[in-house]
């Protein structure tokens, strides 16, 4: 991810990964983990965090796993306030 | 013979006593009273001796023994900056004439002399000392009117049941926004904000005129709509007859913004009458805001009939008014913040006595005005707001704009928040204002929901509070919390961010309004 995951650009990852994955065939691929980079994301907001777990349940689903790559600082503190930690592996990085 | 007043002084100097002697004879020849100074120490006890302001002109020869004329140009610069010198030089010395201009020289002549290049020289090099001069008295007055006007606002602050705090910024040496206060009854008390059009000595007159005649036709007990009416009218056929009308024009082309709000301690309210200013803010302790009538309308001078926007508000212990004249709404769009967090920070620095660097890009005087109907120590326990926003139910694609403003306007009234703190208070109003807007306005254009931040800088303490008109739902946010954590339930987790963010959260309208508190 390029900066935040917000509510004005989350509809358009939303659609653009649904399409690499399911479009793209990863879905139908061996693969174990799900990265998410937020390294360069100063925020992300409810509709960003929404998007994560619709993510997670999309991998759990797909008996993968689910990485979180943060910077540390405020999204990682947003990412364990939610809880949201305890359903994703979060590295900072 | 030269002009100007009595006969003109002249110093020379000059290590030749022939070319001494010659100018001597020439120059007084033209009418000029003479010194003669053989060096320039001897150029420099004449000067002191006399006095700054003594001599019209300096002519100095360049090459001396014990001290060349441009060392004696920089002491003169050093001692009598208005004093014009001129730099004698032998033919073709191309440095020491640059040099001599660069360091201040008025002109320079060659040697051997010419008569008239030296008559005419002189003359020109007489009427800029007495220019340079006379521009030199008029800052001096100018600083003085200043510094009048700084003590008439800053200092002679009347206890009349409210305490006021001025902040001043001109944009010249003085200006046309003044605030005076006047009693019209025994608990009665008229606060006045004024802004001439311009910012020049004739503006900080027309500004002084005013509130004089304000004063007088209040002792008359003339109400203030016919005070105001009666300057209207004033103004307006001068202005009209400097575009041309009938009768003789007075050079007067001005016009002038007033913001009037009467306290009446009794009734416990405030009537505020607006030409053509920003409408006032009141407060309350708890940071609870409100805008004060409507900004805008004409100011005096511009229209035959004056329409005053006037309202009236409720007032009790503790409450507080901001008010401000167009030069800082002018400055807080340029700097893209609040009015209101431009207004603490302005007032802030004031207290701290210092000039913020950012003053320098304003465009117009600015004066800021603040009233408390609360003694000094009450106030540093209230809240002061530094936002009070309506956003339309359409402009939930605008948040991220609505953040920019509110991290750039906080950052300036409070730049001791810390990151975390700064991301906690956006991020939570953020969600808030999405939801008021989604939900309780259903992104429709015609609604509208409000918001509001303010400070209490004792207490540390930031408060956000976020209104819409729907109705509200249930707002059961420990249960929205459990099971959108535990069960990954996507619905809610706006609400569930901003309980996690604050420090705390409560609702009023079953939950149609949200306030957060965020301690720093």
């Amino acid at each position: 991810m390029p900066g935040d995951l917000i509510s004005t650009n989350a509809e358009a990852y939303r659609t653009e990964v649904a399409r690499r994955m399911e479009g793209g065939g990863v879905a139908g691929q061996d693969w174990k983990t799900f990265v998410v980079d937020l390294k360069a994301a100063q925020m992300v907001d409810s509709v960003g965090l929404n998007l994560i777990v619709t993510w997670i349940k999309w991998v759990r689903d797909r008996g993968g796993k689910m990485r979180v790559v943060c910077s540390g600082g405020n999204v990682l503190r947003t990412f364990k306030f939610t809880r949201l930690d305890k359903h994703v592996e979060l590295v900072e990085g | 013979m030269p002009s100007g007043r009595g006969t003109p002084r002249v110093l020379v100097v000059d290590d030749d006593p022939m070319c001494l002697l010659l100018l001597e004879i020439l120059l007084s020849k033209q009418g000029y009273q003479v010194v003669l100074a053989e060096n320039s120490d001897a150029a420099k006890r004449q000067l002191t001796l006399a006095g700054a302001g003594h001599f019209d002109c300096v002519v100095t020869d360049y090459r001396m023994p014990g001290g060349n004329g441009l060392e004696l140009l920089q002491w003169i610069r050093a001692h009598d900056s208005d004093l014009a010198t001129i730099m004698m030089t032998a033919e073709g010395e191309r440095q020491v004439v640059a040099d001599s201009l660069r360091g201040g020289a008025s002109d320079f002549l060659d040697k051997p002399l010419c008569q008239e290049t030296l008559r005419a020289g002189l003359a020109r090099a007489i009427e800029l000392t007495g220019r340079q001069r006379r521009v030199g008295q008029s800052e001096a007055a100018v600083l003085g009117l200043r510094q009048a006007q700084e003590r008439l606002l800053e200092e002679v602050d009347i206890n009349f049941g409210v305490r006021r705090e001025l902040c001043f910024h001109p944009k010249q040496e003085t200006g046309g926004d003044f605030f005076n206060q006047f009693r019209v009854g025994p608990n009665q008390f008229l606060h006045l904000l004024t802004d001439v059009s311009g910012h020049d000595l004739q503006a900080t007159y027309l500004s002084a005129y005013f509130q004089g005649v304000v004063r007088g036709l209040l002792q008359r007990a003339v109400p203030l709509p016919e005070i105001l009416e009666t300057f209207n009218r004033i103004l307006h056929e001068d202005l009209c007859q400097t575009e041309g009308g009938a009768g003789r024009p007075s050079g007067i082309s001005a016009s002038v913004a007033v913001c009037a709000i009467l306290v009446d301690l009794d009734a416990s309210v405030a009537t505020v009458w607006i030409n053509g200013t920003a409408a006032p803010t009141h407060w309350l302790p708890n940071g609870e805001a409100t805008t004060v009538g409507e900004a805008g309308g004409f100011p005096l001078g511009w229209f035959p009939e004056l329409e005053s926007r006037c309202a009236v508000q409720r007032i009790e212990s503790g409450s507080a008014f901001c008010v401000w004249t167009d030069g800082l709404a002018d400055l807080a769009s340029h700097l893209k913040v609040s009015e209101l967090s431009l207004a603490w920070a302005l007032q802030r620095a004031r207290r701290e006595g210092v000039k913020p660097g950012y003053v320098s890009q304003a465009m117009d005087d600015i004066l800021v005005a603040d009233l408390h109907l609360s003694d000094a120590s009450a106030e540093e326990n209230a809240y002061r707001p530094l936002f009070l926003e309506a956003y339309a139910g359409n402009q939930a694609g605008a948040v991220d704009v609505a953040q920019a403003y509110w991290r750039r306007s906080l950052e300036l009234a409070l730049p001791e928040l810390s990151d975390a703190i700064l991301h906690d208070v956006l991020l939570a109003s953020r969600e808030a204002l999405l939801n008021a807007l989604i939900h309780g306005c259903r992104t429709e254009r015609q609604r509208s929901a409000t918001f509001a931040i303010s400070a209490c800088r004792k207490m540390r303490t930031l408060r956000v509070c976020v209104s819409d008109p729907g109705p509200g739902h249930s707002f059961d946010i420990e249960g929205f919390k459990h099971r959108g954590i535990e069960g990954l339930v996507t619905a809610h987790r706006g609400l569930i961010l901003m309980k996690c963010l604050a420090g705390s959260l409560s609702t009023r309208k079953n939950g149609a309004s949200v306030t957060m508190e965020f301690a720093w």
